[in-house]
This record gives structure tokens, sequence and C-alpha cells, in this order.
């Protein structure tokens, strides 16, 4: 039984040990068992080749796979940052920073790796990534550029699986069991993928292989970028064994911290903890925390075809600058009514409640929601209630920085042929206008009609 | 970095099986040759799309182009100046 520093080999297509450590990405160590070869592969010796067997000819390894659900994350590596870099060879090799712009107030998007050497990362205010990375290149998004990629790879991934799942504009889940065969094991498969995605985009990506989606998920994160990593079903419970809580999606800071007070450190630690404590601390989320801690997740791919199960709807601006304006904020409520309604009347919804989201400029946010009688689809009804929310709540005359409005309890328009008897006709109206108002859009664009009151919408 | 441009000009470009590939151009009174298309993507303004193309002249430019569906128009969006190095020593006299 062997065991090898994953990070520094360079090995991409790996199986877990059942006696190993893990940490995200190449900061902790990797202790793996590669169960196709007996020598230690220690730093500087060159991997062993690539297994290569006739297509539906699956080796002893691929064929444990049998009869489980093999599942495959693929999480595109730095993908905005990476787009821009493929169309554009000047910025190649070079710190690529995605999002706001420095001097103006915005967070970085995503980076390439070059710049994520200087400490950038995802998430974090653009003045601070330009103080790390000054000779950093500096791009806003191009949300129409990146989507149409996104496009590109989705179809090349329908290829490959009927049962794809689009999760994000950069990742996806592939439903390959019983297709795997095919390629003579999973690992296989999944290399295949990424080589046509490489061929085709130029994009390099990081895939998980597990037998749910949630493993699939953490084992894509683990090495980045261009890796794959698998993790057989019988081998879940060394694969987590020894991971930080925060790693397991779904695990935030606080939660971690959360545990952490009472003594759970890894994955490992909350998967032998008792169940009724953890319903005691955490609720009902606690007992499903303890089952991804036991490595039972969902394996139910949602084909790209269906519709998605979609809960909220929702838009969020952080204005230019903090204001306490009453005009500002109600055009910028104005506007994001107008956005979630849209949206919402375009995947055939209709909500009965509304949240509305603020944060002050001291970053302390509140999120309030109102649940109502009868469903609404009109953008003007999603703003009145979202402006009653905001008069109720604002205790504080304080500046405010960030305002969003989300709708949910969703019902689908389509299916609901009954009109409401008791919507008012007041609604009924407005809901002609805006449909008329989607119509004008459909066809002149986004920006040929609007309210004027958005107009006053900047500082 | 970035420089926009926002000029109208005049394309030879191959229209086949549904796909559009910028061939030459003029530019400032000056042909440019494409030589390699890097990127193409498309953006909806209502029912008309904007068909956006990055591309790469003979001298190593890279250039950025798009045309309107509706307008029957090619406009050249922008070009890469490559920024001055930070922290090259001045010219001595």
């Amino acid at each position: 039984m062997l065991q090898n520093n994953a990070g520094a080999n360079g090995v991409k297509s790996r199986h877990f040990g059942t006696n190993g450590s893990f940490g995200k990405g190449r900061q902790l160590t990797h202790v793996i068992q590669r169960e196709h070869s007996d020598k230690e592969t220690g730093e500087g010796i060159e991997p062993p080749p690539k297994r290569r067997l006739p297509r539906g000819v699956p080796d002893k390894v691929a064929a444990r796979w049998e009869g489980y659900k093999t599942i495959v994350h693929l999480d595109m590596d730095a993908f905005f940052a990476a787009v821009e870099q493929q169309h554009n060879p000047a910025l190649r090799n070079k710190p690529v920073i995605i999002g706001g712009l420095p001097g103006y107030r915005g967070v970085v998007s995503t980076c390439s790796y070059e710049a994520r050497v200087y400490g950038v990362k995802s998430g974090m205010p653009s003045a601070e990534a330009y103080r790390l990375c000054p000779h950093g290149i500096f791009m806003q998004t191009d949300g129409h550029k990146y989507t149409w990629v996104s496009v590109e790879i989705l179809s090349l991934l329908k290829q490959f699986s009927p049962t794809v799942e689009p999760f994000s504009i950069d990742e996806a889940f592939i439903d390959i069991s019983g297709i795997w065969q095919r390629y003579g094991s999973p690992a296989d498969m999944v290399n295949s993928i990424k080589d046509a995605i490489k061929g085709k985009t130029g994009l390099t990506c990081s895939a998980g292989i597990g037998p749910n989606k949630m493993i699939a998920k953490m084992s894509s994160g683990m090495d980045k970028p261009d890796g794959l990593t698998e993790v057989h079903p019988e081998r879940v419970p060394a694969f987590l064994e020894n991971l930080p809580v925060e790693a397991v999606w779904g695990i935030g800071k606080a939660t971690g911290k959360a545990l952490e007070k009472v003594g759970i450190d890894t994955v490992g630690e909350l998967a032998k903890t008792d169940r009724s404590l953890l319903k005691r601390l955490f609720g009902v989320a606690g007992l499903a925390l303890h089952e991804i801690a036991n490595g039972v997740g969902d394996t139910e791919v949602t084909p790209f075809y269906q519709k998605p199960n979609e809960k909220s709807i929702g838009h969020e601006t952080t204005l230019p600058k903090d204001t306490a304006s009453v005009e500002i904020l109600t055009a910028n409520l104005r506007m994001l009514s107008e956005r979630v309604g849209r949206r919402m009347r375009k995947s055939g919804f209709e909500a009965r409640r509304v949240t509305l989201k603020f944060r002050y400029a001291d970053f302390s946010t509140f999120t309030r929601a109102k649940t109502l009688s009868g469903y609404i689809r009109s953008d003007t009804a999603i703003f009145h209630q979202a402006m009653r929310l905001l008069k109720e709540n604002k205790q504080r005359t304080d500046s405010i920085r960030l305002v969003g409005i989300s709708v949910s309890k969703l019902r689908d328009t389509y299916n609901s042929f009954q009109e409401d008897l008791f919507r008012s006709s007041g609604e009924s109206k407005l809901s002609c206008i805006c449909e008329t108002m989607d119509k004008i859009k459909d066809s002149y664009g986004d920006n040929a009609i609007t309210y004027l009151s958005t107009m006053t919408r900047y500082v | 970095m970035y420089q926009d441009i926002n000029e109208a000009v005049n394309v030879i470009a191959l229209f086949t099986k549904g796909k559009i590939t910028p061939i030459k151009f003029q530019w400032n009174n000056k042909p440019v040759k494409v030589m390699q298309v890097t990127g193409k993507w498309k953006s909806s303004n209502g029912r008309f799309n904007i068909r956006h193309f990055t591309v790469i002249d003979e001298s190593d430019n890279f250039m950025q182009l798009s045309y309107d569906d509706q307008q029957l128009a090619w406009t050249l969006d922008r070009i890469w100046v490559d920024p001055p190095e930070r922290g090259r020593a001045k010219k001595s006299r």
C-alpha cells in the first residue's frame, strides 16, 4: 500500500486511499493510494502512463464502479479569466482580475491563477486586489461572452451523456452511470470529456467523480487546476475522515465555527457525533449535516431539458455610493423589482412571498420577508411589498450599501389554469402592463422600456 | 489594456453554413488581414443579435469586431494596447 504527495507529482487521475488524510487543495497533505500501482511514487518520479484499454473493456479498478451511481462534477478553472486569456493571447500567463475595476466599488468575480499567487481571491474587494497585485490586468465581466462559452461547453457535455445538469455558469453535474464502460473506466471517460472541452474551447477544468453529487463536488475542488479526483463509493468514509468541516459543500464559516465550539473539527468527528446533539444545535439542518458527514448525498442529476426546480428568484445591487436617500433607494428597488418580475414571468411563475435585503454601510445586513394572501405577478406589486418592508424595518437613518429583492413560494402560472378568485383587478391590470412591457423587451431589448422612476437610481 | 474604438468598418467576411468569419477589414485607411479568430460569441438585443469576434492581425494585434444582424453593419469595438511596463528605468538623454 503506497502513498504519495498528490500536489507534487501532477498525477491527474487518482483514487483515494482508505487510510488517507485529506485537505482542501494543495495546502494540506494528500495521502493517496494508487490502486493500479504497487510502486511508491515520490517527488521527481514520473507518474505511470495513463491506462488505455480497448473501448468497452472495463479494467479491475473501474469494474468496482459497476452497480454504483457514477456522478461527475466539472468545474471550469478560473472560468471568466481563462476565457479572456483564451480570446486574447496578450493576457496569457498574466495576472488577470475580472470584476470591479480598482477605483470603483466592486469585488473580484474571478482571477487567473497568476493573480492568485499574489493572494487575490474571488469575492475580495477590487481595491484590496489592486493593493495586492497593482500590476494585475483588471477587466469588467462580460456576461454574454461567458454565457456563450458556457453554452458551448454544455452542448459538448450533452454529446457524452444525456443527463447533464448545469449547476452554474462554470459548473455542471453529469451522470455517467452505465455510460463510462464504453471508455474503459469513469476516469478515462472524464479525461475524454476534459480533452474535448480543451480541444473546443482551449479551457481546462477540474473534475471530481463520486457516488453522489456532494462527493463529486467536493472532490473536484481537490486538485485544481486541470485535475481529476475519483472517490470510489467504498472509499467515501476515508475521503471524508480527516477533511475539515468547512470543506463540506454547504458548511460555511458560521456553521464551521459553531461546530468547532463543540469540539468538531473534522468531517470524521461530525460523522461520529450523536444525531440528537446535532439536532439540538442546528435543528433539522443538523440531521442533514450528519448525513453529509456520512457520505449520504443527492444522486439525482436533473437533466438540462427538465425545468429547474426554482425555489426563489432574486436580484441585488451594491450601490455606487452608500446612501440614505429615499429617492435613490426607491429607484433601485423599482429597478430590482422590474428585473425580478421579468425573470419570474419569463420562467412562468407567480409568487406569494417577497423578501427584501438591505445592508448598511457598516455591513450589518437585514433580510425581511412578507408572505401575501394571494399570488402576484407584476413588477409593481413586488415593488410595493419591498417598499413596505423597507419602511417597516429600516429603523436606522444610516446609509445603505446594498439592496436586494427576491420572490419565493412560487407557483407555475402555466399549470394554474384557474384564475385566482381573490386577485385584485388592479393586480390583473398591472400584470397585463408588465406582460406588454415584456413583449417590447423581447423584441427590442431590455433597455427599450422601463419605469421613469428607475432613472434616479444613481447617486 | 483595452482601448475602445467603436468605429464602423468595412469587412470582408465569409458567410457559410450559418457561420460568419471575418477575413479582412479596413481601418484608418489601411487594410487589416485577420490571421486568427480567437473567439466568437453572440449577444442579443431583443430579437436582434450582435455577433462578436476577437481576432489577431498579421502584426499580432488583438482586436474585437462585432456584426449587427439588424443593421447589417460591422464595428471595430476595441483594440488591445500593451500597458507601459512599470518600474522600467527612464531613458537617459
